[in-house]
């Protein structure tokens, strides 16, 4: 039996609303693409950040770790140690550095504060002082690290810790 | 037959750019989790460093207490609590998993004024009274650390007990951050100490990453560093003599006040190759020896009889400040002041001269002075040059006297002589110290006492010092005994007579070549003082290790 011949010649395309479709999903992805990026990017440069402060942190303890308890309590002493730049600021961008040494659990007894920003790199300027920190057991020590991050955002790190007298020194 | 052929020109650009948009968001998903990943990871290593200061705090709070017990020990245990066992290690029973160590619990609080524990309690420091606070900072919201100590073995020596300090310091997050956990990663549990998804091997189920250090305190007694021979470098002993002690307030010496026990007699600060005891059959130390660099030759030989009876450790920290002269007060002839540490006491004394005898040129000195002045306010007398008593010639130093008949006055028969050359003695010459003086000699140049030259009839060596500035050599030698102090930190120093060294040494080096021993005066230091001055560091480690856990090879893992 014969049988007529059949063809079908689907010859669809896409319609012009479907382009627009296409390129408005293309175009949103491009931008959550970039968006996606630019988080990356940021969130590296924050680990970067948050490297170089904790290197900031360790080194400045460092230091005070090898001091004596008498030479913690000293006003002169720690801002000699604090007027030295450290190694790994450099992605720290508008850093300030505070320097605290106050009584372990007797807030109200007057702290040393110092402060070393870029208006007082070399000579840290000092908000508070007190002569008297060799009389006290515990020291504690607060350093607080506060810069402008690459986004603009203020971040803060702490790092602290006490000294009890007669450690390592008198 | 019907040929149903059909073209299908649909095309597929849709599907595959939906299939490029999905790789590329899970590309850019997988990219953002792992750096989210690691920027976490990154506030936990800041934690970590956190955690190891809030450890450190630790040991500082337990050597601060220690210090203050032996010093005003009515407040020195505040906030501490004692427990009426050894302390549990590796785990206290209450522990949820074997092996790991928490926070102690219970317990009752330290009296005031109650003294260090002994080996069936242990203190400890709750976290409660021991944390720091980090407001208004990224990640960290707090510090703590808990500390405990305890005897550990019930290792001491003459100056009293060591003890054992475990500090273990945690961060702390917030409840609801981001930071507590943070990864899958391996790495990232091991760095918290992790168990579990909710379990700290060191902190329970406070998830922050916890470092613990162990430190092994020493007791340093109050008083200066020096014992019997101290020195800056060796010690070489050679011949027939030996070194003891004995404590003056029981009398002179013999052997039956010999003290055997004392843990440290001899302290050689850099021996090279130098430092040697003979091994001729015989005891040289009869106390322990300590020093800093190549063993001492001999050091350990076995005997009978030992070399060495006591403990022989290493190193040795020697310290010992040099010495300076009198200076002269500006402006007002004769009037000095000095500043002077004795090595063996540790105490500093300042003195104002607002007099003093001056002696210049050869036979310019008397044949004997008078001892006048206090213990704070000493006579001075200076010799300008060389001081010396040869064959047939005598120098006597006196007491001052009260009363009808007149008797010693040894509280007002103090003097200080300052000789800015050497300090010879030799033959037959003779020097006196009268029984009630108490005389200092600070030489300039070198110290010779040869024969039976140097009588000090107090018979004791704390009346006796010779203070040597400067780099010189110290000689003693001949038949007689010798009984007083040498501090003289830059001399290199000779006993090589038969007579006897009754006092303490303390130079450069020391060799000790003739048949006369050394006995060494306890009552010199406070070694014999039970009051600790303060507490030093025999070991200092961070307690890393995990006791259960394993690496593929079976070894035990150490963070």
């Amino acid at each position: 039996m014969l049988r007529g011949t059949t063809t079908s010649d689907w010859e669809t395309a896409f319609t012009f609303p479907e382009l627009c479709v296409a390129i408005a999903v293309a175009v949103l992805f491009g931008l959550a693409v970039f968006g996606t990026n630019s988080r990356l990017l940021v969130a590296l440069k924050t680990q970067k950040e948050t490297t170089a402060a904790t290197m900031v942190l360790q080194q400045r303890m460092e230091s005070l770790r090898a001091c004596s308890f008498t030479q913690i309590a000293t006003k002169d002493y720690v801002k000699n140690i604090l007027s030295t730049p450290t190694g790994s600021e450099g992605p720290l961008g508008s850093l300030s550095e505070q320097l605290a040494v106050g009584v372990y659990g007797s807030p109200a007894v007057a702290p040393i504060i110092l402060l070393r920003n870029p208006q007082n790199e070399s000579s840290p300027q000092e908000l508070s002082t007190n002569a008297n920190l060799t009389n006290y057991n515990l020291l504690q020590v607060d350093l607080l690290l506060q810069w402008t991050s690459s986004n603009g955002r203020t971040r803060t790190r702490q790092l602290s810790a006490v000294f009890g007298k007669g450690n390592i020194g008198p | 037959m019907k040929n149903d052929q059909t073209y299908n020109d649909k095309g597929s650009v849709l599907v595959i750019a939906l299939m490029t948009m999905t790789i590329l968001t899970m590309i850019c998903a997988t990219s953002l989790y792992i750096t989210s990943q690691n920027t976490s990871a990154g506030m936990q290593t800041a934690a970590w460093q956190q955690a190891l200061t809030g450890a450190e705090a630790g040991i500082d709070a337990a050597v601060r207490a220690l210090n203050q017990t032996g010093t005003s020990g009515a407040n020195a245990w505040t906030n501490w609590k004692t427990v009426n066992s050894t302390l549990p290690t590796p785990a206290p029973s209450s522990s949820p998993v074997l092996g790991y160590t928490y926070e102690p619990t219970g317990g009752n609080a330290v009296g005031s004024g109650s003294p260090p524990p002994d080996t069936s309690h242990y203190y400890y420091l709750p976290s409660a009274n021991l944390s720091i606070s980090y407001p208004n900072t990224e990640g960290t919201t707090a510090v703590k650390a808990w500390v405990t100590i305890d005897t550990w073995s019930s290792l001491s020596n003459s100056n009293g007990s060591w003890y054992r300090v475990r500090a273990t310091g945690q961060a702390t997050f917030q409840s609801n951050s981001v930071y507590k956990r943070v990864s899958n990663n391996r790495l990232d549990n091991d760095l918290r100490n992790t168990i579990t998804m909710n379990l700290n091997r060191k902190g329970g189920n406070s998830l922050g990453p916890t470092r613990t250090i162990e430190a092994i305190l020493q007791p340093v007694p109050k008083g200066g560093s020096a014992r019997a021979i101290t020195l800056a470098n060796w010690l070489q002993m050679t011949g027939g003599g030996s070194v003891d002690a004995f404590s003056s307030p029981n009398g002179q010496w013999s052997s039956t006040y010999r003290d055997a026990s004392n843990p440290m007699l001899v302290a050689e600060g850099a021996t090279g190759n130098q430092a040697k005891f003979a091994n001729t059959g015989q005891t040289y130390v009869y106390g322990g020896v300590t020093y800093s660099g190549t063993p001492p030759t001999n050091i350990n030989a076995g005997g009978p009889p030992k070399d060495v009876m006591g403990q022989v450790s290493t190193p040795a920290v020697v310290s010992l400040p040099p010495p300076s002269d009198p200076t002269a007060v500006s402006g007002q002839s004769g009037h000095y002041t000095w500043t002077y540490q004795s090595p063996w006491s540790g105490t500093t004394a300042n003195y104002t001269f607002n007099s003093s005898t001056t002696y210049s040129g050869a036979g310019a000195v008397p044949t004997a002075i008078t001892a006048n002045g206090t213990a704070s306010s000493p006579g001075l007398v200076i010799i300008n040059g060389d001081f010396t008593v040869s064959g047939g010639q005598t120098f006597a130093i006196n007491a001052t006297t009260t009363g009808s008949p007149p008797v010693a006055n040894s509280s007002n028969s103090n003097v200080i002589i300052w000789v800015k050359g050497k300090f010879t003695t030799s033959g037959s010459g003779m020097i006196t110290q009268a029984s009630g003086t108490n005389v200092t000699w600070i030489v300039d140049g070198d110290i010779t006492v040869s024969g039976s030259s140097y009588s000090n009839q107090n018979g004791t060596a704390a009346t006796d010092s010779f203070v040597g500035i400067g780099n010189n050599k110290f000689t003693d030698s001949g038949s007689g005994n010798f009984v007083g102090t040498v501090n003289a930190p830059g001399y290199d120093g000779t006993i090589s007579g038969s007579g006897d060294y009754t006092g303490g040494f303390a130079g450069s080096t020391l060799t000790i070549s003739g048949s006369g021993s050394f006995h060494y005066d306890e009552g010199l230091s406070p070694s014999s003082n039970p009051a600790i001055g303060n507490y030093a560091y025999a070991s200092w480690f961070e307690d890393n290790s995990d006791p259960t856990h394993k690496d593929m090879k079976g070894n035990y893992v150490v963070y």
